[in-house]
């Protein structure tokens, strides 16, 4: 008997949804034993009702729930609780979901600062009175990971996550198995750049600046990019995004890694330990541009980015 | 009458020199707050961002303090360079993280300066209190 | 002939020679005239050339000397006579009263304070600072209380106090005070002896023409030293006797023949200068000149922290108002200048130690006519004196800088190494069998407590019950002991009989000072020393929060909190033994070379000697026939090979563990070695087609093309690729006898480690985490010792995958790699990240 499957997807942009039908093959061969319930993104379900009949939120039970994007509003919020009463093994796919993704970015500023910007601050905009209708879910005070909200089972990180993984994480469901994760190794494990010691010194090098390499020879020719002095966050990024084999993806293309994946391991924070591993070969910490959001670009949640106080210069 | 905020400080000594100024201080009976806990490493520069940045952010401590050998005497000649070059990362994430310059410490102290590991330990405690607990506590 | 040695003086070079022969499987004797050791360098605050603390660096190789079992400090004591003959000398001692037996004191003061004679001037502080009539004489090793015989109440009058016995025998738990102590002789049985009996400021009467001892702003500069050290009178505070700081402040090198006394004065100038940025601090000197690279680089580096160096001729001294000092003096260009200044320090020529001419007569060896043990005769050694099987080293010889000293100190280690080669072995002190219990780190941990009340140290500021009651409580801990003074041993022997325990937590004094008997303790009961904590809860808390017990009982509480949660997740952890291969390599038949070579191999080790020219003669026909002699002496012994006309190939490997190519007109050899020193005479790196060994080896050269090495005045020799040393022109410009005392130093340091068929050393060291680490490659430039390298694996899977290897024969265990790793995938033994995050979870506990 197939299992039944809900899929919503929360703060998000799809992509997640797409990787899902990028299993191509895969899918077609999982399809049989999966009852997609309620997919908002492909089949119309409204969640009061078919008329907006009902006062009560409902999501049919179901043994997997996928959740994709992470949690924003006070809909998001409602629509996760839910999902999670209703459904046995919760997947938070994504790293919307997974650790609040880019999004998250904007936890940086207080809901007021985004608004004032948004509606009155920005040059090319009318002033305008932030919105106040009923019918407009309230704001979270900041853009939150699913497992800031509620339990998850198994989380697929990835912006977007490799389809590999999902149908890996799916079959193992399938199969019985109540969770799954990806191994705790950091896109330096797939990487194939020639590396010999970092003792790049002096300022970090900009992404505008180029790489060194011969674009007539394989990725196994070139120097790695930490040690061409650039800020490359491959070693405390969470391996995958190249599915399970293959060279990470924004290694392929010759560009540093962006860390989409997140740290390797929960609790890990890749900007102290990038930071910290940095400074140690004599880079210097300071020219890391717009550091705080470039090394929590994907993992905004978590509490990782947050308004600063207001504080007093140092005496 | 409610009770004076007193500070909770890990301070992170070398066994060469800092660990021995500590010692010192006891020898010579330089007294200073008890606010201050400290535990042996071997080195200064065996400190990861990590330690200080956890402490703080779990709201485990008030203040972290990270002594080693003064330049040129580290026992593994170079291990308290790479902390300092560590704190300045240390002190970029501090600002990060919404914390307090002063919530943070590197010193140098010999293993014959227990005046002076007495005197940091101090004044530490006092900006401290000045300065309230750290909110990561809350 | 026996295999031990005599060294007497316990500066920094009879220490350094002492541990250099113990290294080499020799036992020492190391007499110390004075209560403690360390000598001069224990009373400086920095030594030059490197600026680096003195203290620092000394301390820690007293702890190493102190806890060598086959080195036996017998200190406040002087030699008196000996007789015999080289490899069988009977030395007679006579060990000094202390009125304290040392094998009962503790160290805890509880006598101090209750002597009612105070105001002693100590003389390890020059006469500054007060002391109790009994005290510690130095804050250095060995510590234990001393009696002032013509301070103590007691000695000069039979009684003290208004009760039987005098306050300080009621005091002492331990019974440890004896005033029937008197002088003891005794007798020791070596093959040689070492004199390192150092030299001292020569106080005589020009000291007084400059106001010495009349005015009380003008002092020696050994006096400043003390008041410069942060150990010293005015915990490194420098100020004058009515307590200002000084402001203004001259030296006057009044010895212009060495280069010590202007160095000794530059240094502290700059250490003042370095305390207080507003000082004027001036240096006067007749001869400004210094040819040595490393020395004049100091100068100028102490005139850019605004040191002036003045050179002049002919200066006066008056008193002035306000305990200033009117020095008055012609400099070089013949001005005639007057200043005012605070505070005037003299520093005075260097005599040998007031003991060195007794000592002299005592054993029958010959002075030169300054005293210094020095034969001036042209030809002969300078390390040997005119009695053979004695030989000198350090400032005794002449004085030296403390670099030179150790230099010396290792050269001689290798001529009583060399004359004792036979006997290497042979009375070192038995190794001690271990028998442990059998603890793995899965079995859940079992704590065995003790808390020390030190005396009163401990006990008498803290609530001890509450703190026991507290710790039993504290997780796995399972019983408390409470014991009057722990390092005794009778509690913690008693518990660990019990059994049933994998872990001991000793709430007491310093681990520095401590650790090495409690882990006595600790494996007579079974247990790996390393599994075994001590919470520092004496000078850590007690003695620095004296004034509120009630804070210190809980901060005490706090530290027993983070050792017991430390102690949990530590691991029981087994010596390295890193297997050596027995031989050394000599790259350049330099004095310097030959010298290493011949020391080495008379010492009865194999020795390769590689030479580019054809003939070693070349090399002798352009030196004395000193080197002459020592080439002709080095032909005829067997275990030294000498490949001439020869160059090196490709070298590999680690300390220990080297193998190199040797090139020689006939075809390629190779040689599997433990240890290579460098004593070339080139002065520019020179790859050559068959290798490039500098690269191999990472050894790096200076803008001057000399060779440098691990910083530091006590590592000249050492480059800091471990077991490869440099030696000679290599490192640095200097005459012929000096060169060969820098290869026979260097030779010393190769037996240390080629003497032994293996190496032993601390299990303290990093270790990747295979599971996490993935070959960043992030850790390999900040490991100071090149212990890290990436390699290349194939996975299980088919793939090429990359991890670091870290070289257990090279880690210092400093951490550095673990600091660094952005992926927490390695660690230091018993220092992991979660440990140090336990410890820091403790302190933001309540208890």
């Amino acid at each position: 008997m197939p299992v039944k499957v809900v899929e919503e997807w929360l703060n998000s942009c799809s992509g997640c949804e797409i990787s899902i039908l990028n299993l191509g093959d895969t899918l077609l061969d999982l399809l049989p034993e999966l009852n997609f319930v309620h997919i908002p993104v492909l089949i119309d379900h409204k969640y009061y009702g078919q008329t907006g009949e009902s006062d009560v939120i409902e999501i049919p039970e179901a043994d997997i729930g996928i959740v994709s994007g992470g949690v924003r509003n006070e809909e998001h919020k409602h629509v996760l609780e839910e999902t999670r009463k209703k459904t046995k093994i919760l997947i938070a796919l994504g790293s919307c979901a997974a650790h609040g993704g880019i999004p998250a970015q904007a936890n940086m500023y207080t809901n007021k600062d985004i608004f004032e910007k948004l509606f009155r601050g920005s040059p090319s905009t009318d002033p305008a009175s932030d919105p106040n209708h009923p019918n407009v879910p309230q704001w979270l005070d900041s853009c939150l990971a699913l497992d800031e909200v509620v339990e998850v089972d198994v989380t697929i990180p990835g912006c977007p996550p490799h389809p590999d993984w999902i149908a890996e994480a799916l079959t193992a469901l399938l199969e019985g198995k109540t969770s799954w994760s990806l191994p705790e190794r950091s896109v330096c494990d797939t990487c194939p750049v020639i590396r010999e010691k970092k003792s790049a010194a002096g300022p970090v090098r900009r992404c505008f600046e180029n790489l060194e390499f011969n674009p007539e020879e394989g990725l196994d020719k070139m120097r790695c990019i930490n040690e061409q002095g650039f800020l490359c966050l491959g070693p405390v990024t969470l391996a995958g995004c190249a599915g399970k084999e293959g060279v990470p993806r924004c290694i392929q293309a010759r560009t540093p890694c962006r860390g989409c994946f997140g740290p390797i391991r929960k609790g890990a924070r890749p900007m102290v330990d990038m930071m910290g591993a940095m400074s140690s070969v004599g880079l210097d910490p300071k020219t890391v541009v717009d550091r705080r959001a470039i090394m929590n670009r994907y993992i905004g949640g978590h509490g990782n980015l947050r308004p600063l106080p207001a504080r007093p210069a140092r005496k | 009458m409610e009770k004076e905020f007193e500070p909770k400080i890990v301070a992170f000594c070398c066994n060469w020199c800092s660990y021995l100024a500590a010692d010192s201080a006891g020898m010579a009976r330089n007294q200073y707050p008890s606010n201050v806990h400290i535990i042996r490493c071997m080195c200064s520069g065996m400190v990861h961002p990590n330690f200080v940045i956890d402490a703080l952010t779990k709201g485990l401590a008030d203040g972290v303090m990270v002594c080693g050998c003064h330049p040129g005497d580290c026992h593994y000649q170079d291990g308290n360079k790479r902390a300092e070059s560590r704190s300045e990362a240390i002190f970029l994430m501090l600002e990060d993280f919404g914390l307090e310059q002063e919530r943070f410490r590197l010193e140098w102290i010999s293993a014959s300066e227990g005046q002076k590991f007495a005197g940091v330990s101090g004044e530490m405690t006092q900006t401290l209190k000045e300065l309230g607990p750290n909110f990561y506590k809350s | 002939m026996k295999g031990s040695v005599l060294v007497v003086g316990a500066g920094p070079a009879g220490m350094r020679a002492s541990s250099e022969l113990a290294n080499q499987g020799f036992s020492v004797f190391l007499v110390e005239e004075k209560p403690t050791i360390g000598g001069k360098m224990a009373q400086i605050d920095k030594m030059f050339p490197s600026n680096e603390c003195s203290s620092c660096t000394i301390l820690p190789r007293m702890l190493e000397i102190v806890n060598d079992p086959n080195i036996n400090i017998i200190a406040f004591a002087e030699v008196l006579s000996i007789a015999g003959k080289p490899g069988d000398f009977k030395v007679k001692v006579l060990k000094k009263p202390r009125y304290v037996d040392p094998m009962r004191c503790n160290a805890c003061t509880d006598c101090f304070p209750v002597c009612p004679v105070g105001g002693v001037p100590m003389e390890y502080n020059l006469g500054r600072g007060a002391s109790k009539a009994i005290s510690f004489y130095s804050p250095f090793p060995p510590r234990k209380a001393l009696i002032h015989p013509e301070k103590c109440t007691y000695l000069l009058s039979g009684e003290c106090g208004d009760q039987e016995q005098p306050p300080c025998v009621q005091a002492c738990e331990r019974r440890a005070i004896d005033f029937s102590q008197k002088p003891v002789t005794g007798e020791l049985h070596v093959g040689a002896v070492i004199i390192a009996t150092g030299s001292d400021e020569l106080h005589t009467d020009p000291l007084a023409e400059y106001g010495y001892g009349k005015m009380p702003n003008v002092l020696t500069a050994l006096e400043y030293e003390r008041l410069l050290s942060g150990m010293g009178p005015s915990g490194g505070v420098v100020k004058r006797d009515d307590g200002t700081a000084p402001q203004t402040v001259a030296w006057y090198v009044m010895d212009s023949a060495s280069p010590i006394g202007f160095m000794t004065a530059v240094t502290e100038a700059m250490g003042t200068a370095e305390k207080n940025s507003n000082a004027s601090v001036r240096v006067l000197h007749e001869n400004t000149n210094i040819s040595r690279e490393t020395y004049s680089d100091f100068i100028q580096k102490a005139q850019e922290a605004n040191v002036k160096i003045v050179p002049v001729d002919a200066v006066a001294a008056t008193e002035g108002t306000d305990g200033n000092i009117n020095i008055s003096y012609q400099t070089a260009g013949r001005e005639n200048q007057l200043a005012d200044v605070n505070m005037f320090v003299l520093v005075p020529p260097l005599a040998p130690s007031e003991s060195a001419q007794k000592l002299a007569q005592n054993i029958d060896v010959q002075l030169n006519p300054w005293g210094f043990f020095d034969k001036q005769s042209g030809d002969t050694h300078p390390i040997h004196t005119s009695r053979e099987g004695i030989f000198v080293c350090g400032s005794a010889l002449e004085p030296k800088g403390i670099d030179d000293a150790a230099i010396q100190a290792c050269a001689a280690a290798s001529h009583a190494a060399a004359l004792l080669s036979e006997a290497r072995g042979t009375v070192l002190a038995p190794q001690p069998e271990k028998k442990y219990l059998p603890i793995t780190s899965e079995d859940e941990p079992s704590i065995a407590a003790l808390i020390c009340k030190c005396g009163p140290n401990i006990g008498g500021l803290l609530d001890i019950n509450e703190l026991a009651e507290y710790t039993a409580s504290l997780p796995y801990v399972k019983q408390v002991e409470v014991a009057p003074f722990g390092c005794g041993g009778g509690e913690i022997r008693e518990m660990l009989r019990r059994k049933g325990f994998n872990r001991v937590l000793v709430g007491g004094c310093s681990p520095k000072t401590h650790e090495e008997v409690f882990a006595m303790y600790a494996e007579g009961g079974g247990i790996n020393r390393y599994l075994m904590e001590i919470v520092n809860l004496r000078n850590h808390c007690t003695w620095v929060h004296s004034t509120d017990p009630k804070a210190a009982t809980e901060k005490a509480k706090t530290l027993m909190r983070m050792g017991a949660r430390r102690v949990a997740l530590q691991e029981p952890l087994e010596d390295i033994h890193i297997p050596v291969s027995p031989a050394a390599l000599v790259i350049g038949g330099t004095p310097s070379g030959v010298a290493c070579a011949l020391k080495l191999a008379q010492a009865d080790l194999q020795v390769y000697l590689v030479e580019k020219e054809s003939d070693l003669s070349v090399v002798k026909a352009n030196q004395s026939t000193f080197v002459g002699r020592l080439i002709d002496a080095l032909a005829k012994l067997e275990n030294a090979r000498i490949f001439t006309g020869s160059e090196l190939g490709a070298v590999q490997g680690y300390l220990g563990n080297f193998n190199a190519e040797i090139i020689t007109s006939a075809g390629k050899e190779k040689v599997d070695i433990g240890s290579i020193v460098i004593a070339t005479d080139q002065n520019i790196a020179t790859p050559s087609d068959n290798g490039d060994y500098e690269a191999q080896l990472f050894l790096q050269r200076s803008a001057n093309n000399f060779f440098v090495g691990m910083l530091g005045n006590l590592n000249p020799l050492d480059f800091n690729t471990a077991g490869v040393f440099k030696c000679g022109p290599a490192r640095m410009e200097m005459g012929v006898l000096d060169a060969i005392m820098d290869g026979e130093g260097a030779a010393s340091r190769i037996a240390g480690i080629i003497s032994k068929t293996e190496m032993v050393k601390s299990p303290i060291i990093s270790i990747v985490v295979d599971e996490k680490c993935d070959g960043c490659a992030y850790c390999i430039e900040p490991c100071p010792a090149r212990a890290v390298t990436l390699i290349e694996y194939m996975h299980n899977d088919g793939t090429k995958k990359k991890t670091v290897e870290v070289n257990d024969a090279v880690c210092l265990g400093c951490g550095s790699c673990m600091a660094t790793c952005p992926k927490d995938a390695v660690y230091i033994q018993n220092f992991k990240p979660e440990q140090i995050m336990e410890m820091v979870q403790s302190v933001s506990e309540e208890a």
